[in-house]
């Protein structure tokens, strides 16, 4: 059998106690070291010195007692197991000391029960730590997380905010330029003036939408029971204009109601319905939209009939500002899957898209049934 | 291959015509061949899609790759260029606008020649493309061609 | 006094209450002794009274007990309980003794001078049952006192003694519940009453003396001892509750079955010993009505008168008939002997043959019945001594007076006296019982002036007929002597032998006898007793199990609710490190989407930038002169924000990535940093003079790259901010504060206001117009996090128009 090193701090006058303590451990399988201190100075400094396991003090010493001993291990702050090994101590003593903060007593002649009480004081404390620092770090990382989400928020409000006063002026200047000088410029003036005003207006965009994404999410409404029905609707109605143009067909199967924020669902709905007619192709654009309950969430579903995509670029679509396409193809910053994303895991759920190049593409997206639970 | 041809991987126009501009303005007349998208470059290299039949030995002297691309990725475009015998030789420069670390050490990884960071100020960008045209297609000797197999 | 548990206050209450208690019913018990009332250490008429040196020994041990309890620290008392239980553990020996060596400790004598008695037993002594109980009860006490408790075998032995003491004198009481006390019927002293009583609470007090870690209290208590106090403790009080309420349950209703079954044995005994009197009563009388019917044929017939008077008178040849004729009579009613006696009392004829002596009684007899005229009886009495061990000779004669006329004076010429054998049929009739008995005996007696006296052989006693003869007034409970004196019935008495019997008595009639049928109780009741030992054995036995079984369910539950209470333990363990696991998973991927976040707005938000800038420049180098001077500032202006708007995303970049990436430890040259930044400033700016001191030697443990962006920003800042000086100066250098090293960067620039100190490492605080000095504002949000990343501090003293000076720490070097 292995041995378990085991550093053992002895409050104890008797050498031959002490080593019938330590024999005791040895033959237990455990490989002690030791150091004996018979005074509260001597254990002090012990303390202070390298880690020990478990210290086991006897009950009465001529300088000391293991009370006293017990007020010095808790003073240090160290979680260390403290057994009591005495001769003769009554059982009331015994009680209030363990009242105290003393993990154990044994008596002297009873030695036999030393290895299990050390052992099971051992994994005891062990326990205590692991719990504690499964705490700490919890806390921790419970800390980061927040700061890491406050910093997001912040980064994309202040990259917005300071950016756009700057950017208001660049826009006005080519403004005027342009108001002013067009007719004494040509044509390749004219559009040069085009590409930089053009440059400033989607600047603007991109800062506007992530001004947006920043917002989404922690905006401390409560949850009430939105009817997705409702929801879908309403951004349909937001999109009457593209609908209308594309001679798009919006279909729903019936739609639960969970709880959540409304506008974010409008905005969510808009947002895939808005990107289903945007990617359509020669066929005007037919969307269905579904829910099923899956266990304790619901599964919605976005299906159109529009260009798909490769799936390989399934994860990249739902990133800031990424685009499958070119600008000139597709308008758009490419910051709005990513907003849904975030409404979606906002929500403690998931967004995935299913599809083929050619063959249309399905947005799903889950909502748990019921509202997330502790937040951090 | 084409000592003349230079090979831009960019999606953004605007940044096209100011490196055309700026190309242009020092003087450097190389024929400037334009692909906007990762997939429609290694189309072009490897003579497949919409450029099958294309000669491929008829290669660009310089390659300048941006590395946000839609679709194909701009380091995956540097990966299939060097993995590919026939154009694992060819000089790649990245231009890209990202000042990340994680790109510049992989870039390199990946076997880029040069990594170069566009400005916004278009002075210094300019500067560089004179730089970049001088160094790479009148300096630099370029590899020999590789006979086909 | 040290605070113990609830256990421990219930234990010391119940020794407490227990030892009292013993000891006051002892001590009671002496009283009565002392005051020469010893009925009142009884506890009931008919029992035992505690023995004075019993109660001496109990009041010792209750005494040791209560101070061994109360002061358990001190060490007199603690020598007391230990002299107490020596002393008292000899003494019970020594007692317990008397009844192998057969001598009576003289001192208890002296304690009991009466001689009193209960039934057959002397009051005043000691049971050997109770000296026998406690010992071990002593012994227990002994070894629970500190010399002795030490050791391991005498804690577990003291208990053990305890338990069995309380266990004997449990059963004692219980016994005397029943109703058929124990030992009451031998020759052993029984345990008294109050003595059994005493004891039970004594031994009930030393068990719980041992404290809460005794074998049976923990065996009963749940589960290990445990430093949780805040479990409950009561958990022992189940199990004794059970235990008490089994045993006095089983006890009562035991006890009255029990007396049911003994009355119900004892009136069948009843019934069959009246039953056996009547009968041979009735025999008795029949038979006796026989022989004087007989007797008297011969004295009123005149023709058989007639003829032993001519024998008499001297015809010899009738005197061959008449013998005849004797013989005929003696064999027809089984006479032992028929004889003829002449006027002068000698014998004449006899059949059988031979002739007994004559003897004085005979002749006594012989004169009275002449004189009586009238047949005479003399009763069974005893002729001659019986050799040692063989039957007593008795006979019983019938005396008829012959030739007497009733009426006249005319004297009586002769007597015929007719021997009875009573061993022919009397004594048999009486010694015969039907059924078989071992102790059952029919005797007859009769009274003799203030004596009785037994008529036949006794069954449990040899040769005692007609020896025996009992004084009346010193018998007065004996069934014969009730017999004689007239009572008729059924007693419960002790009979000759000192033994207490069941007797029926009554008198035969006609005839001046008396009988008594008797049986021992210890016969009608001995087949109870043994079962009533057997059925208390057996119940305390399976009341032990129970409790047993049921203390070691409890510590099983226990143990499982310490199980649990442990797999709890280990579930929140389990549950909290998958909390963490799980906030780390989300911790990453919000790192990671920030990451990604930033990347990408570096990438998508300068390319617009690019092509604003660039064609604004475009414009300006192609068509300057197309443009006025107006137009010209305006592009001017479109670039420089442009380029501002650049910077500033970098700085945020910047300070995101700062704030999120690995440190990397390493020896950083601080010196050569500052010179090296010192040098890219005036490189930048060639045409200003700026002095630069940088003290020589710096050297910290941190990041080379962000303590490069720390000193970059703050010497960049005092170089921008003391650019309206003519000669500007800037220094870096440490410095103790507070007696901890700090760096300083110190310039002689403008300054600022002291009071918007705290905002300044704030993000995007600008202390000054943008128009004055450019800058994003977030270049000491960066050193700060820098810093703070570092374990270190940075803050900042100025004053307008007096320069500034930055100071940060770093974390210590351990």
């Amino acid at each position: 059998m292995l041995s378990t090193p085991l550093r053992v701090l002895l409050v104890e006058d008797s050498e031959s106690d002490a080593a019938l303590i330590v024999r005791q451990l040895g033959m237990a399988g455990y490989a002690v070291s030791q150091e004996r201190v018979e005074t509260a100075g001597q254990m002090r400094a012990a303390l202070q010195g390298p880690e020990w396991d478990i210290v086991i003090a006897d009950y009465n010493l001529p300088a000391f007692d293991a009370p006293a001993a017990l007020v010095i291990l808790q003073q240090t702050g160290l979680d260390l197991p403290f057994i009591i090994v005495s001769g003769h101590i009554g059982e009331e003593t015994a009680v209030a000391l363990m009242r105290a903060g003393a993990h154990d007593y044994l008596m002297k002649d009873h030695l036999a029960r030393l290895a299990p009480v050390v052992e099971r004081e051992l994994g005891e404390a062990r326990m205590r730590r692991e719990r504690r620092r499964a705490g700490e770090q919890l806390k921790s990382n419970a800390e980061e997380l927040a700061r890491s989400n406050a910093e997001l928020e912040q980064f994309a409000y202040v990259v917005s905010h300071d950016l756009q006063e700057p950017l208001r002026l660049v826009a006005g200047y080519m403004r005027l330029l342009a108001e002013r000088y067009s007719d004494q410029l040509d044509k390749d003036a004219q559009e040069f003036i085009a590409y930089a005003a053009d440059a400033a207006a989607r600047m603007k965009k991109m800062i506007a939408d992530l001004l947006a994404y920043s917002r989404t999410g922690r905006n401390g409404r409560e949850m009430v029971a939105v009817a997705c029905e409702a929801a879908l609707d309403q951004a349909c109605a937001d999109l009457r204009a593209a609908i209308t143009e594309s001679a798009a067909e919006i279909s729903h199967g019936s739609l639960p109601t969970v709880p959540g924020d409304a506008a974010q669902f409008t905005h969510l709905f808009q947002n895939l319905i808005g990107n289903a007619i945007k990617f359509r192709s020669q066929a005007p654009p037919r969307i269905r939209v579904s829910a099923e309950l899956h266990g304790q969430e619901w599964v919605f579903s976005v299906r159109d009939n529009g260009i798909g995509l490769d799936p390989q670029f399934a994860d990249r679509i739902f990133m800031v500002f990424q685009r499958l396409h070119a600008r000139e193809q597709y308008p758009g910053t490419g910051i709005g899957l990513a907003i849904a994303r975030k409404i979606v895991e906002h929500r403690g759920g998931r967004i995935w898209v299913e599809s083929e190049p050619g063959k249309g593409a399905t947005f799903h997206f889950t909502v748990p049934v019921s509202p997330p639970g502790v937040k951090v | 291959m084409n000592s003349r041809l230079i090979f831009l991987v960019e999606d953004n126009l605007s940044d096209v015509e100011l490196t055309k501009r700026a190309l242009k303005r020092r003087h450097i007349s190389n024929t400037m061949l334009v692909a906007e998208d990762g997939k429609e470059a290694l189309d072009y290299l490897f003579a497949t899609g919409a450029h099958a039949g294309r000669d491929l030995t008829d290669l660009p002297a310089l390659v300048l790759l941006d590395l946000k691309l839609p679709r194909l990725d701009g380091l995956e475009v540097l990966r299939r260029i060097r993995a590919d015998p026939q154009t694992k030789r060819l000089p790649v420069v990245i231009l890209t606008s990202s000042n990340e670390e994680r790109d510049l050490a992989e870039s390199y990884d990946l076997g880029a020649n040069s990594f170069i960071r566009k400005s916004i100020d278009f002075a210094q960008f300019a500067q560089a493309m004179e730089y970049l045209g001088v160094y790479w297609l009148v300096l630099n000797e370029p590899p020999p061609k590789v006979s086909p197999c | 006094m040290p605070m113990g548990s609830h256990l421990e206050k219930t234990l010391r209450r119940v020794v407490a209450v227990c030892s009292l208690g013993a000891g006051a019913l002892a001590l009671l018990a002496l009283v009565g002794w002392v005051f020469g009332n010893w009925k009142i250490g009884a506890l009931g008429n008919n029992y035992v009274p505690m023995a004075p040196s019993t109660a001496l020994m109990l009041i010792l041990l209750s005494g040791g007990l209560f101070l061994h309890s109360r002061w358990p620290a001190s060490r007199a008392a603690r020598r007391l309980a230990f002299l107490a239980g020596s002393s008292v553990g000899s003494m019970s020996l020594l007692v317990w003794s008397q009844r192998f060596l057969g001598y009576q400790l003289p001192v208890e004598r002296w304690l009991a001078p009466a001689t009193a008695a209960v039934g057959a037993i002397p009051v005043g002594l000691t049971s050997p049952l109770t000296a026998l109980t406690v010992l071990p009860a002593a012994l227990a006490l002994l070894l629970e006192s500190p010399p002795l408790s030490r050791h391991r075998l005498c804690r577990w032995m003291a208990p053990t003694l305890a338990l069995g003491a309380f266990m004997a004198s449990l059963a004692v009481l219980l016994s005397y519940a029943a109703g058929f006390s124990l030992l009451y019927g031998s020759r052993t002293v029984p345990m008294a009453l109050p003595a059994a009583v005493s004891l039970v609470l004594l031994s009930c007090g030393i068990l719980a003396a041992a404290g809460p870690l005794a074998w049976p209290i923990i065996l009963l208590e749940a589960g290990p001892v445990d430093s949780a106090a805040s479990r409950p403790r009561w958990s022992m009080l189940g199990p004794l509750a059970l235990l008490l309420f089994l045993l006095l349950a089983t006890g009562i209703a035991g006890s009255f079955h029990l007396r049911q079954l003994i009355e119900s044995a004892r009136l069948t005994a009843e019934r069959e010993v009246l039953t056996v009197a009547d009968s041979k009563a009735a025999q008795i009388a029949e038979w006796w009505q026989e022989r004087r019917t007989g007797a008297r044929v011969i004295l009123r017939t005149p023709m058989i008168q007639a003829r032993l008077l001519q024998f008499l008178s001297g015809s010899a040849p009738a005197g061959r008939e008449l013998l005849a004729w004797m013989e005929m009579q003696r064999e027809l009613n089984n006479y032992r002997q028929v004889v003829l006696y002449d006027a002068r009392g000698m014998p004449r004829l006899s059949a059988p043959a031979e002739v007994s002596t004559p003897s004085a009684a005979h002749n006594q007899h012989f004169q009275a019945a002449l004189r009586a005229k009238d047949i005479l009886t003399t009763d069974l009495h005893a002729y001659g001594e019986a050799a040692r061990g063989e039957p007593s000779l008795v006979t019983l004669s019938l005396w008829i007076p012959l030739g007497v006329k009733p009426g006249t004076d005319a004297p009586a010429q002769g007597a015929l006296r007719i021997e009875n054998d009573p061993y022919q049929f009397l004594y048999p009739l009486i010694q015969s019982w039907p059924g078989s008995s071992r102790t059952a005996e029919t005797l007859l007696v009769r009274r003799e002036g203030d004596q009785v006296v037994y008529l036949n052989e006794l069954r449990h006693r040899a040769s005692t007929g007609l020896f025996l003869r009992l004084p009346i007034d010193r018998w007065r409970s004996l069934p014969a002597v009730l017999a004689a004196m007239g009572q008729v019935g059924v007693v419960e008495a002790e009979d000759y032998r000192h033994v207490p019997v069941l007797a029926a008595v009554r008198g035969v009639p006609s005839t001046p006898w008396f009988m008594v049928a008797k049986v021992d109780q210890e016969e009608v009741y001995a087949p109870y007793r043994r079962g009533a030992w057997m059925t208390m054995i057996v119940l305390l036995a399976l009341v032990l199990t129970t409790t047993l079984g049921v203390g070691l369910l409890w510590r099983q539950r226990d143990n499982q609710w310490f199980r649990e209470q442990q797999q709890a333990d280990r579930r929140l363990n389990a549950e909290l490190e998958e909390r963490v696991k799980d906030r780390t998973i989300q911790l990453e991927a919000s790192n990671r989407e920030l990451e990604a976040f930033c990347y990408s707005v570096s990438h998508d938000l300068r390319a617009p930038l690019r092509g604003i800038d660039g064609w604004s420049m475009a414009l300006l180098e192609d068509y300057r002169d197309k443009l006025d001077e107006q137009g010209c500032r305006f592009l001017e202006r479109v670039r420089s924000d442009t380029q501002r708007m650049g910077r500033l995303i970098d700085d945020l970049l910047l300070l995101s990535r700062v704030a999120r990436g690995q440190i990397q430890r390493s020896r950083v040259d601080l010196t050569a940093i500052a010179q090296s930044v010192a040098a890219r400033l005036q490189e930048a700016e060639p045409e200003r003079r700026v002095e630069f001191a940088t003290q020589a030697g710096l050297a910290a443990q941190g990041d080379a790259r962000l303590l490069e962006i720390v000193l970059s920003n703050l010497l960049g800042n005092a170089w921008k901010f003391s650019g309206t000086r003519p000669l500007a100066r800037v220094e870096f250098g440490q410095t103790n504060v507070d007696g901890r090293p700090a760096y300083f960067v110190r310039d002689n620039g403008v300054g600022f206001d002291m009071t918007y100190a705290q905002k300044l490492f704030g993000a995007f605080q600008r202390m000054h117009k943008a128009s004055e000095f450019p800058g994003t504002g977030i270049g000491l949000a960066t050193v700060r996090r820098v810093i703070h990343r570092h374990g270190g501090r940075v803050w900042a003293e100025t004053q307008v128009d007096q320069g500034a000076t930055f100071y940060f720490t770093l974390e210590e070097e351990v």
